[in-house]
């Protein structure tokens, strides 16, 4: 996709690695793509969605939202070493599930946020910080966070204005039109 | 007989080769000419072909938006005829909802609040101006972007030229877009956040450009039976000029005021202050309202609408918001910077 001009070859492979179709070394080297390229992940975002909708996924559950955030809240860190794995095929293949494990874990906080952003409308990121980089998120931030729904119609009205004089220039083609009513209306419900 | 042979001078045979050379020199600059002439504003070219395209073309298609996980279909009509330019967005999943863009008038219909809400844009206000908007002008977007040719490719079964629009600095996001390489118009688009992860998306699945699209098209369906639904029609005028009352101590580099107004929402509130500034490609908005004295004390701090960031701080008695597609830290920058003029 994208610098490959549309899905292409490596659009295949990500649409294989989503159906568990790849052996070690192709996850390897897909993995190794996607974390260079945003297209692709674009991509893999994309059959994930699609995936979920033919699952009838939907939506996240509240429940599991709060459970995935206490549990990274509680997580402990542990520093002992990890025992080393013999072959050279283990290792490869450990490093290749922790990487996915990595970008699985990345992606679920990125849809729980997204969702959270969504299903609130608008999510205080950081109530009471200055320093958003050094803002831990957890449970109990994100739990505050939710916006009072008095509170929405009054941003919702900022963005329509907003949105509504901003400078044409703005990606043409109906986009700047669209956040009127797919950011501020209608996305309560999610 | 008296056979002649011309035999070429030494010389002529110089001429003839630096002639030879020289036509192949010319040749070679002919060639190589038109793609060096366009090399250093081609991307540039890019933009400003896509953006009057998505003015003066009609079209019709269905597209995908997506912002973080949550996806929605829409379908849009945009036509340009004598009348002028006229759009309807539909929104095809989830609840109904509508805007509806007639010349400088938008509308946004939300049945589940029973609301309509209009926005009149001036034609004064904003940038570019109505009257200049055939020729769009991007000023700004070469000091704070690089603006480059990537790989083509197909989008909704057409062959796109992409275009990679990076940020100079950390005030701003990158965009991706994906232009039509026979109209000229945007089939696909990517927000992309500091962290490289795509925010925003927003890409044709069927587009159908030109063929006639009749007006009644425009209109909002007939479920967008507003007859006793809520309007809100904040009253607004250009304020350009700095009314005295605030200061902006700190600037955004790269972004520029482009217009200013008076609103007012509600007649028993004061009418607040709205500027917008922008960088050619991002625009931010700042919002100084007066706290409605009976209502709930705001919520203050960093908020995400979508691909839509906001920054809320109350100063005195007034409500500051800030907001644009920009990352958290450039509205802070913009927002922790105003102040009220000491009188």
């Amino acid at each position: 996709m994208g610098s490959k001009g549309g899905f292409g070859s490596m659009g295949t492979e990500v649409s294989a690695l989503a159906d568990g179709e790849l052996n070690a070394h192709e996850v390897a080297d897909i993995v190794a793509s996607l974390r260079q390229d945003v297209e692709l992940r674009v991509a893999w975002n994309d059959y994930q969605m699609i995936g979920a909708a033919l699952r009838r996924e939907t939506r996240l559950s509240q429940e599991l939202t709060a459970r995935v955030m206490t549990g990274l809240s509680l997580e402990p860190v542990v520093l002992s070493p990890q025992p080393r794995l013999q072959s050279k095929q283990a290792v490869a293949w450990q490093r290749s599930l922790m990487t996915l494990t990595t970008m699985a874990a990345s992606a679920a906080g990125v849809a729980v946020v997204a969702w959270m952003a969504f299903s609130s409308q608008m999510v205080n990121r950081s109530p009471a910080s200055s320093e958003l980089a050094q803002a831990p998120v957890g449970a109990a931030n994100l739990a505050e966070a939710a916006i009072k729904p008095g509170a929405r119609e009054d941003m919702r009205e900022y963005l329509i204005a907003h949105q509504a004089h901003a400078p044409i220039s703005q990606m043409p083609g109906g986009t700047q039109n669209i956040r009127l009513v797919s950011v501020s209306g209608g996305l309560d419900r999610r | 007989m008296n056979l002649s042979i011309t035999v070429p001078s030494r010389r002529s045979q110089q001429r003839r080769l630096l002639f030879l050379a020289l036509a192949m020199l010319s040749a070679l600059w002919g060639m190589t000419r038109p793609a060096a002439a366009q090399m250093p504003d081609d991307g540039m070219q890019w933009l400003q072909r896509a953006a009057r395209a998505a003015q003066n073309l009609t079209y019709t298609g269905t597209f995908v938006y997506r912002s973080g996980t949550v996806a929605e279909t829409s379908r849009i009509t945009h036509l340009v005829d004598a009348a002028g330019e006229a759009e309807r967005i539909e929104v095809l999943d989830g609840s109904l909802r509508e805007v509806v863009r007639i010349d400088d008038e938008v509308k946004c219909y939300l049945p589940e609040n029973r609301t309509v809400v209009v926005e009149q844009r001036s034609a004064q206000r904003g940038f570019p101006a109505r009257q200049s908007i055939k020729s769009v002008n991007f000023g700004g977007i070469g000091e704070n972007y690089t603006v480059r040719k990537g790989a083509p490719g197909r989008v909704a079964g057409m062959e796109s030229q992409l275009i990679l629009i990076e940020p100079r600095d950390s005030l701003r996001y990158g965009q991706r877009w994906w232009i039509d390489i026979q109209s000229g118009l945007l089939v696909k688009a990517i927000l992309i956040g500091d962290q490289g992860e795509p925010l925003e998306t927003f890409t044709f699945s069927e587009l159908r450009i030109g063929g006639s699209v009749d007006r009644a098209s425009i209109k909002p369906s007939g479920r967008m039976n507003a007859s006793n639904w809520l309007v809100r029609k904040p009253y607004a005028v250009d304020s350009r000029q700095d009314d005295g009352m605030w200061q902006f101590r700190t600037s955004l580099p790269g972004f520029h005021k482009v217009s200013g107004m008076k609103r007012q929402t509600r007649a028993d509130v004061p009418p607040g202050s709205h500027w917008i500034f922008s960088d050619g490609l991002a625009a931010v908005s700042v919002f100084i309202d007066p706290l409605i004295v009976q209502a709930e004390k705001p919520e203050t701090g960093l908020f995400a609408m979508g691909a839509v960031n906001v920054y809320k701080r109350i100063l005195g008695d007034n409500l500051i918001v800030v907001m644009g597609d920009v990352p958290h830290a450039a509205l802070r920058q913009l927002g922790d910077g105003i102040e009220a003029r000491r009188k």
